[in-house]
Parts: structure tokens; C-alpha cells; sequence
């Protein structure tokens, strides 16, 4: 080790050159550099990493968004418009505080638009409020495009006027006649007293075609232990619990009066008004 | 951090620091390192301006490679075998003996005069320059050891690990260099008569 004790003491004597303050300068100064840029790769990577989530969120939400107020704030159709602006004149007190419901696709609302506009050539349609076609149509639309001639028209329609809403006299009128036969009289006659309150002076017209009942059995058709409405009209006795429905009843009543039978017509009558005092037929 | 803590810390511990964003570490840094370095290269390549750009070359690689380091060994290890590598290249870019020149008068910087007496100074200067003659005439691998043992003062393993080879290999590399070197300077008898 003296040997090299030797060499290192005489190599530590020489001359120890060192690099120019240009080199320590141009040194420390790339070494800041390569700092900052660093700082700008760690930003440029957090873009590039989350940007395009974030775009997908962004998007997802406008579109979200615009989907939310379409469904929400629906435009009303002009000729909808039009026609609520007319009739709420007319309108009650009552079923003026309802709330219109919001039609919720463009199909119900050309569907609402185009039974508005038939709605308008019809004369007792003017009294009744433009809204509640709007919803029979509407709910009518997914069962079968003519509402006239299917019976959920109506049973929507009873549930509708049991929410403050009134059908148009059409609809309400084909659900109730295909009611008849299946669904118990008393119901078809609630109805037939509503629809007549509400639409008298459709009532009127189609008094003949309400009061006919052409399903009903006959005497001829009907099948052994069925209802005859006449048979029944006379044989039934003063004090039975059994009694016909207030439109079969009348209906027989015409038949009696028809026939010639006036009496007994007029004794039927007499008992069906003690029955059903209110509405006559 | 405050310069005084920078001292302090090692060079493994200022090199992290500076991977984490540490610009004052890297500058106490590079003030430990920057003269043995730089003499450890000039040694080799006895060409001032090469050796400006060969140094700048190795602190430019510490740099851009900051983010890989892992502090696995002595950071003095690290940038030593980076420097050697470097060193190495420009061998293989030149013929040592065409492009590595020997250094003229004036190439190589001025020796600093470290007393006031003339005979002493100007005996240095002879030493100096019989020394590096004798360094310029060490073959490649025994230059390559005594330096990193005069300059870096890494242990023998250590210079093992940045030469590639074992500690006994460098231990005998280091023998035969010091016996040379020892061959070419002038014996104490030799610098009495001259006095």
C-alpha cells in the first residue's frame, strides 16, 4: 500500500482541471428543463387519460339532458292549442282546474291533433273539453287505431271521467253497447246516465240506436232459460227483487208500446219510473 | 430544500429528489460529482474539447434517464458506468491514437499553482507532467482502474461492478498500473540530487 500511497499522494499534486462554469451552466440548465417538460408530459397525460371519458360522460349527459326536457316540456300541437283556447269558455268550474295531461310521444300528439279536428266538426263535442278526447285517443291508440270501435275506449273512458276527465260521447258510447251482454247491467246503466249527463244533446240523437240493444236476446233467438225482456216486463210481479236493467226495461216498455199494447205499456212505464226515477229514457 | 439539507443527504437520496421534481438537489448533485467526473474522462481521452462534450453527453443521460433510476447501487456507481460507457463509445467512434490525441501545450488547462515557492512549483509541474505521460502510456483497462479509484472512490468491488469484472481483476489491474506508474516517476534519491 506504500507503493500506492505513493502514486495517489503525487497524483493528488497534480493539477485537478475542471469543467468550465459554460458546462455547469449549460448542464443545470437542461436539467431544469427536462423538469418543466416532465410537468408538461404529466399534464398532457392526465389529459390524454381522462379525456376521452370524460368526453363519453359529457355527452352521455347532454344528451340525457335534451332527452329529459323533450319528454318533459312536449310542444302542444297548434290545432290542440287552438281548440283549448276555444272551449275554455265553455268549460266548468270544476273541470277547468284540471290539469291537461302531457302528451308524451309525436305520435299521440297527431293522433290528438287529427281527433281534435274531427272533434271540432261535431257540435256536441263543443261543450265537452278539448283535453279529454285528447286522453281517450291517446290511451285508445295502443290498442287499436279506431277507438270508436274498440271496447277499451271506453272502459279508459270510465276511468278517465272517474279522474276528472270526459271521453267523447263516441268512444264512451261504443265501449258501453260493447259491454253489453258481458258486464253487469247496473255498470252499463252508471254509464249510460253519465254519458247521458254529460252529453245530452248527443243522447238525443242517438237515443233510437241506445235504446235498440240489438244483442239482446229475443224471443225467437234467445236460448232456452235466457232473459226475455218482454216476458219478464209482464211476469214480473210488483214486489220482486228482480228487476230489469233500466235500459232493457225501457226498451220493452217501446216494444209493449209498438206492439199497441198501450196499457201495459203505461203500467210498465209507471213502474219503471218508481225504479228509476231519474234519468227516463 | 434548504442547500445546507442538501449537503447532508446522500447521493442516492438527492438523486430521488430530484427525480421527484428537486431541482436544488440535482445542483448539489452535480457539484459533488462534476470535478472527479470530469477529470476521470479528461484522463482518458486527453482531449480537452471532447471531453467537454463527452461529459455533457454522461449528465445528459443521468438526466433523461432519471425517470428508470432505481436506486439499486451507489449513485456514484451509476454515473460512473455511464461515464465509462461514454468514454467507451468515443473509442469505438475513433481510433484512439488518430482522433484521441495527445495533449499540446495549451490543450490542456493550466496547471493551478498550489504554493508560493518557484522550486516546489516548478517541481510540481514536472511531477505533473511526468505523471500524466506516465498515465497517457497505462493500457486502457489499468487507466480505466486507477482512475476510478483515484477519482470516484469506489472500493474494489465497486469498480468491479462498473468495469464488469471481478474484484481480483481489478485488484491485479490496479497492481500492474501503480507498478508502472511507479517505474515512470522519479525515485526520492532522483529529486534530492535535482534539488
Amino acid at each position: 500500500m506504500d507503493k500506492h500511497d505513493d502514486i495517489s499522494k503525487a497524483y493528488n499534486q497534480m493539477d485537478k482541471p475542471e469543467p468550465g462554469k459554460h458546462l455547469d451552466s449549460a448542464i443545470l440548465r437542461a436539467a431544469r428543463d427536462e423538469l418543466q417538460k416532465a410537468k408538461k408530459d404529466q399534464r398532457s397525460d392526465f389529459w390524454q387519460q381522462w379525456l376521452r371519458p370524460l368526453s363519453t360522460v359529457a355527452a352521455l349527459g347532454v344528451c340525457l339532458v335534451v332527452v329529459l326536457q323533450v319528454m318533459n316540456n312536449a310542444p302542444v300541437a297548434p290545432g290542440v292549442e287552438k281548440l283549448a283556447g276555444e272551449s275554455a269558455a265553455t268549460e266548468s268550474a270544476d273541470l277547468a282546474t284540471v290539469r291537461r295531461p302531457a302528451a308524451s310521444t309525436v305520435d299521440e300528439i297527431v293522433v290528438n291533433t287529427r281527433r281534435q279536428a274531427e272533434a271540432l266538426q261535431e257540435a256536441p263535442m263543443a261543450a265537452a273539453p278539448s283535453f279529454a278526447d285528447e286522453l281517450v285517443v291517446v290511451t285508445a291508440r295502443k290498442a287499436d287505431p279506431d277507438p270508436i270501435m274498440n271496447t277499451e275506449p271506453a272502459e279508459n273512458a270510465l276511468t278517465a271521467w272517474n279522474d276528472g276527465t270526459r271521453p267523447a260521447p263516441e268512444v264512451w258510447l261504443a265501449g258501453i253497447e260493447a259491454w253489453v251482454g258481458d258486464m253487469d247491467q247496473n255498470i252499463i246503466d252508471q254509464e249510460l246516465a253519465k254519458l247521458q249527463r254529460a252529453y245530452p244533446d248527443f243522447m238525443a240523437q242517438d237515443a233510437d240506436r241506445i235504446l235498440m240493444y240489438e244483442n239482446l236476446p229475443t224471443d225467437e233467438t234467445a236460448p232456452a232459460g235466457s232473459l226475455d225482456m218482454k216476458t219478464m216486463l209482464m211476469e214480473l210481479p210488483e214486489d220482486t227483487d228482480v228487476i230489469a236493467s233500466a235500459w232493457a226495461w225501457a226498451a220493452g216498455i217501446n216494444q209493449l208500446d209498438e206492439d199497441g199494447d198501450e196499457k201495459r205499456a203505461d203500467a210498465e212505464a209507471e213502474k219503471y219510473l218508481r225504479i228509476y226515477p231519474d234519468p227516463a229514457p | 430544500m434548504l442547500p445546507e439539507m442538501a449537503a447532508e443527504l446522500t447521493d442516492t437520496a438527492l438523486m430521488l429528489r430530484y427525480c421527484g421534481g428537486d431541482m436544488s438537489a440535482f445542483e448539489t448533485l452535480y457539484a459533488r460529482h462534476r470535478g472527479p467526473l470530469f477529470r476521470f474522462v479528461l484522463r482518458q481521452l486527453n482531449n480537452p474539447q471532447l471531453t467537454e462534450d463527452v461529459f455533457q453527453e454522461i449528465w445528459a443521460k443521468v438526466i433523461r434517464s432519471r425517470a428508470q433510476y432505481r436506486p439499486t447501487a451507489k449513485f456514484t456507481t451509476y454515473l460512473y458506468s455511464i461515464a465509462r460507457n461514454s468514454v467507451i463509445d468515443q473509442y469505438r467512434k475513433a481510433d484512439r491514437a488518430a482522433d484521441v490525441s495527445v495533449p499540446q501545450d495549451g490543450d490542456m488547462p493550466e496547471p493551478e499553482a498550489t504554493t508560493d515557492d518557484p522550486l516546489q512549483t516548478a517541481h510540481q509541474a514536472e511531477l505533473g507532467a511526468t505523471l500524466t505521460a506516465a498515465l497517457q502510456a497505462l493500457p486502457q483497462e489499468q487507466l480505466e482502474a486507477f482512475l476510478l479509484k483515484e477519482e470516484s472512490g469506489l472500493s474494489l468491488e465497486e469498480i468491479g461492478s462498473v468495469t464488469g469484472v471481478s474484484r481480483e481483476t481489478v485488484k491485479s489491474r490496479l497492481r500492474y498500473a501503480l507498478n508502472k506508474l511507479r517505474t515512470c516517476l522519479p525515485t526520492p534519491a532522483e529529486i534530492r540530487m535535482d534539488d
